[in-house]
């Protein structure tokens, strides 16, 4: 009971450090190798996008970016964070540090030119944001990789598919920041996140 | 046990007033369930929860993919149709206020008749005022003549 005021002290202190901590912090479940901690990264990837073209990290390169993952013809949630990731692709319209990636979970469903159509009735292009197909299973191993930091949250069945998560990578490939696409409040956070981060790489 | 005829008797009493409560109850409760509001506050809660993530909370639409609801000129000029739509879908190239919009909407067949009603309602109050309020029976015998 003597140290009370010492844990108390030392709570405060953590707490202040935590809270006046201007950079955002980097999420997902680190590797340990050797002992030492290598921060979950996003892996190399190639995929498809609505022209037709082949899009992969290298595409991304020293770029920050949003991601994604929907189907065209999903009813339920995906309008809405469409709705979302057009608010961030109106606010970064003009500045090219920025970009976006929106993953199919529904490659059958759609081909290259449902992904074309729903770009243009987005009012949408590349090369700032990306609508991608590729092979079904490895989308969804990078559904997993980008949903790293929430894997927890969402082990209810199929949760990853109706996951309207949006994701902040920065230059590197980490995870920095996240929001739930469904909830406009949370994406004006993002939206301060994304201004951070760049701010971070402007010093 | 004859000590208790009286108390038969107040629990007989007691017994129907609660008989004659519930029915009224039941009565009360189908009476609203099978009316169709004229207030909101169902009709916005379920526009909300069914429509909105695709029209948008405030019937705007997005971009060229969902057409607006509030404002729309085709939806004011084939008001007759909203309960078909919202039912059965709509799959063809429509002009909404000037703009082309050809993404199929799927039917919502999950709502019933009353929700429709309320929906329908909800609509007309909020955004197309000139269209009365309807009732349940005229939306079942709307929905039975859709095409
Ligand atoms: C999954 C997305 C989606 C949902 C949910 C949805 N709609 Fe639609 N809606 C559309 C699309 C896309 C069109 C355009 C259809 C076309 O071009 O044939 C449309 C068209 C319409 C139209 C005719 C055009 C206009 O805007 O005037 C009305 C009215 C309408 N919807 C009402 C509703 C109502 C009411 C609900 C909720 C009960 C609803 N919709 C739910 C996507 C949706």
């Amino acid at each position: 009971m003597r140290f009370m005021p010492l844990y108390i002290l030392v709570a405060i202190v953590l707490f202040t450090a935590c809270t006046s901590e201007d950079t955002l912090p980097v999420l997902g479940v680190p590797t340990i190798v050797d002992g030492k901690e290598i921060p979950h990264k996003i892996r190399d990837f190639s995929f498809t996008n609505h022209n037709g073209e082949t899009i992969t990290n290298e595409s991304y390169k020293d770029k920050i970016y949003v991601a994604d993952f929907f189907f065209t013809t999903c009813p339920t949630i995906c309008p809405t964070v469409m709705s979302q990731m057009v608010r961030i692709y109106d606010k970064y319209e003009n500045n090219p540090d920025v970009m976006l990636l929106s993953h199919t979970l529904d490659p059958k469903r759609d081909t290259i030119a449902a992904l074309k159509a729903y770009a243009d009735n987005l009012e949408i292009d590349a090369p700032k944001w990306n609508l991608v197909t590729g092979d079904k299973k490895v989308i969804r191993g990078f559904a997993q990789d980008y949903m790293n930091i929430v894997v927890e949250d969402n082990e209810a069945p199929g949760g990853i598919n109706h996951s309207g998560k949006i994701v902040l990578i920065d230059k590197d490939r980490r995870i920095r920041a996240f929001a739930e696409g469904t909830d406009p409040n949370e994406v004006d956070e993002l939206l301060e996140d994304i201004d951070k981060l760049l701010q971070e790489y402007a010093q | 046990m004859h000590n208790n005829r009286s108390r038969d008797w107040s629990q007989i009493f007691l017994q129907q007033g609660m008989r004659f409560a519930i029915l009224i109850g039941v009565f009360a409760t189908l009476f609203f369930y099978t009316q169709c509001s004229k207030g909101f506050s169902q009709g916005r809660q379920l526009y909300l929860n069914h429509c909105a993530n695709c029209h948008g909370a405030d019937g705007q639409g997005l971009r060229s993919l969902y057409p607006p609801i509030a404002q729309s000129d085709y939806l004011e000029n084939n008001y007759e149709e909203l309960a078909c739509i919202i039912r059965f879908g709509i799959d063809k190239t429509l002009t909404v206020n000037g703009k082309s919009y050809s993404t199929p909407m799927v039917g919502l067949d999950e709502l019933s008749e009353i929700e429709i009603c309320n929906i329908v309602n909800f609509i007309s109050t909020e955004w197309h005022p000139k269209n009365s309020y309807i009732s349940l029976k005229d939306i079942n015998m709307i929905i039975g003549k859709c095409k």
